[in-house]
């Protein structure tokens, strides 16, 4: 569980880092990493990011970080206990990821929220991930940001995306970082294979609009669900999950069919 | 040197503009009549806490120059246009810390305000160079924030972190660097020494709009006039800077003595 001024922090931030909350665990989160990307004939060969979309949904063990208590606890206190697991990513990182936010799907207020891990050391200068606190809230310092998106930044400014002012969230393995998805983040100087995953959670929709951005969100990862199913792989983050897990997912599940029943 | 297009949005964009070196060739000087400003109004600092002189740079011929100084005009003009207003300064010896705040609350009326700091010694993060926040000048949710969390609770209790742990840029200096910031950007400095030496101007755009000059009188005409106190500044305070002044000079001075003497009148009419 949070404490209300990490919550605080979270919420007027946009961030929040929470050293070692994976620490005991970061040996098999790691082991489990490699053998997705071996599973799925991803070779990273340093060149560019390689990825996989869903990621923790391709092992039965890293499914488990949806029971795990640490993370239910976080994500809880951020997004309420009854939040929504809404996919997530693996990555082999290489190269400079310049300025963005996660969060062009919002449209309703609905808080989305990433939740990093990270498997190698990263200072400010080898790749950690670099954020603009209150880029998230709406108002004119966001809007001044939109900048960076437009990859007019440095032209305008004179300065390098690396220059931009922002917190340099430095890790070690085991480490999470947790951003809303609208909070605008880099990384610069890493190296060609820095290993991470992600959780995408929201809070649960409610009103009209929220679910307008639940639903906004579904048809992103929508393509990626299809294509597993085409191969008939199995839906292991369903298949094993226990009455806890699918109150993390059921909300979801319910708009994807009402979705392709609309459709 | 005029700044940079760059440069200014920057400033507009950040709140913030940190200029190494542009004073460097004057900071002796500066030093100098730092020193005989506070000699001149009796100031002893002892270190115990913050003495400071206000106005500041008008109590003598040669910091009244600063206002005549091309580098000083040049980025003030950029800033805030050619026609900018002086609108007064301080000086100070700072010790210790001093908490998040901004020196410009909200300005109704959208006129902007600047504080050009000069720096007369070396300072660091953990010495108590100026911390400042980005974007923090802009409304909106950031912004509110901000006052709520690090402005209205001190030491930042509601989110659980010291003030000298908020998320910032620390604006580490040189004698004779600047750094101007817009009076809404949030600030602060931590970890200084009992004596750290300062002085600042603050300016503000031209206003032109009945909004905008309803801001500038707020910022200049004294709360309230007495017949013991019918002006802000003590008699003679004004002199040296309104004596020695070029028309150059003037074009910054002019806006703010019109409305201070169109206050004043219409308060003489009332007594």
């Amino acid at each position: 569980m949070l404490s209300p001024q990490q919550r605080n922090f979270f919420e007027s931030l946009g961030y929040l880092i929470l050293p070692g909350l994976l620490a005991d665990d970061i040996d098999w989160i790691t082991d489990e990493h490699e053998k997705v990307f071996e599973k799925k004939g991803v070779v990273h060969d340093g060149s560019k990011r390689s990825f996989l979309v869903p990621f923790i949904d391709e092992s039965e063990r890293l499914c488990s970080l949806l029971d795990h208590p640490n993370i239910v606890g976080v994500l809880g206190s951020l997004l309420g206990d009854d939040f929504n697991y809404v996919g997530g990513g693996g990555n082999y990182y290489s190269g400079d990821t310049n300025w963005h936010d996660d969060g062009g799907h919002r449209v309703g207020g609905l808080v989305f929220v990433k939740f990093h891990i990270y498997l190698d050391p990263l200072t400010r200068e080898t790749g950690c991930i670099r954020i603009i606190p209150g880029s998230h809230l709406d108002g004119e310092w966001r809007g001044q940001l939109q900048k960076i998106r437009l990859q007019a930044f440095s032209e305008e400014l004179g300065i390098q995306g690396v220059d931009v002012p922002c917190v340099a969230a430095e890790t070690e393995p085991g480490d999470v970082v947790v951003l809303n998805h609208t909070t605008y983040h880099a990384s610069f100087g890493g190296g060609p294979a820095r290993r991470h995953l992600d959780l995408n959670a929201s809070s649960r929709a409610r009103t009209d609009a929220e679910f307008k951005d639940l639903d906004k969100f579904i048809k992103i990862i929508e393509g990626f669900k299809r294509e597993k199913e085409a191969k008939g792989e199995e839906d292991m983050i369903l298949s094993t999950a226990s009455p806890e897990r699918m109150r993390h997912l059921e909300q979801v599940i319910g708009r994807e069919l009402y979705l392709r029943n609309a459709v | 040197m005029a700044l940079t297009p760059q440069q200014c949005e920057f400033f507009h964009s950040f709140g913030y503009l940190v200029l190494p070196g542009l004073l460097a060739d004057d900071v002796d000087w500066m030093i100098e009549e730092h020193r005989k400003v506070f000699e001149k109004n009796g100031i002893v600092h002892d270190g115990t806490k913050r003495t400071y002189v206000v106005p500041f740079i008008d109590q003598t011929e040669k910091l009244c120059t600063l206002l005549d100084h091309p580098k000083v005009l040049e980025v003030l003009g950029s800033l805030l246009g050619d026609d900018f207003n002086y609108v007064g300064s301080d000086g100070s010896y700072y010790s210790g810390n001093t908490s998040w705040h901004d020196d410009g609350g909200q300005r109704p009326g959208g006129l902007v305000f600047a504080k050009f700091h000069i720096y007369l010694d070396t300072l660091t993060r953990d010495t108590g160079c100026i911390r400042v926040i980005p974007g923090s000048h802009l409304p909106g949710g950031w912004r509110d924030q901000l006052r709520e969390n690090i402005w209205l609770q001190p030491f930042c209790e509601s989110i659980g972190v010291a003030g000298t742990d908020i998320p910032c840029v620390a604006i580490e200096n040189e004698p004779g660097d600047v750094a101007v910031l817009n009076h809404t950007t949030y600030h602060a400095s931590f970890g200084g020494g009992t004596a750290r030496r300062h002085f600042d101007l603050n300016l503000s755009s031209r206003a032109k709009t009945e909004e905008e000059i309803a801001d500038l009188e707020k910022f200049i005409l004294p709360g309230e006039r007495t017949k013991e106190k019918p002006s802000k500044y003590a008699p003679g305070e004004q002199d040296i800077m309104l004596g020695t002044a070029t028309p150059e000079r003037m074009r910054h001075l002019e806006q703010v003595i019109e409305r201070e003497n169109l206050d004043r009148a219409a308060w003489e009419a009332t007594q």
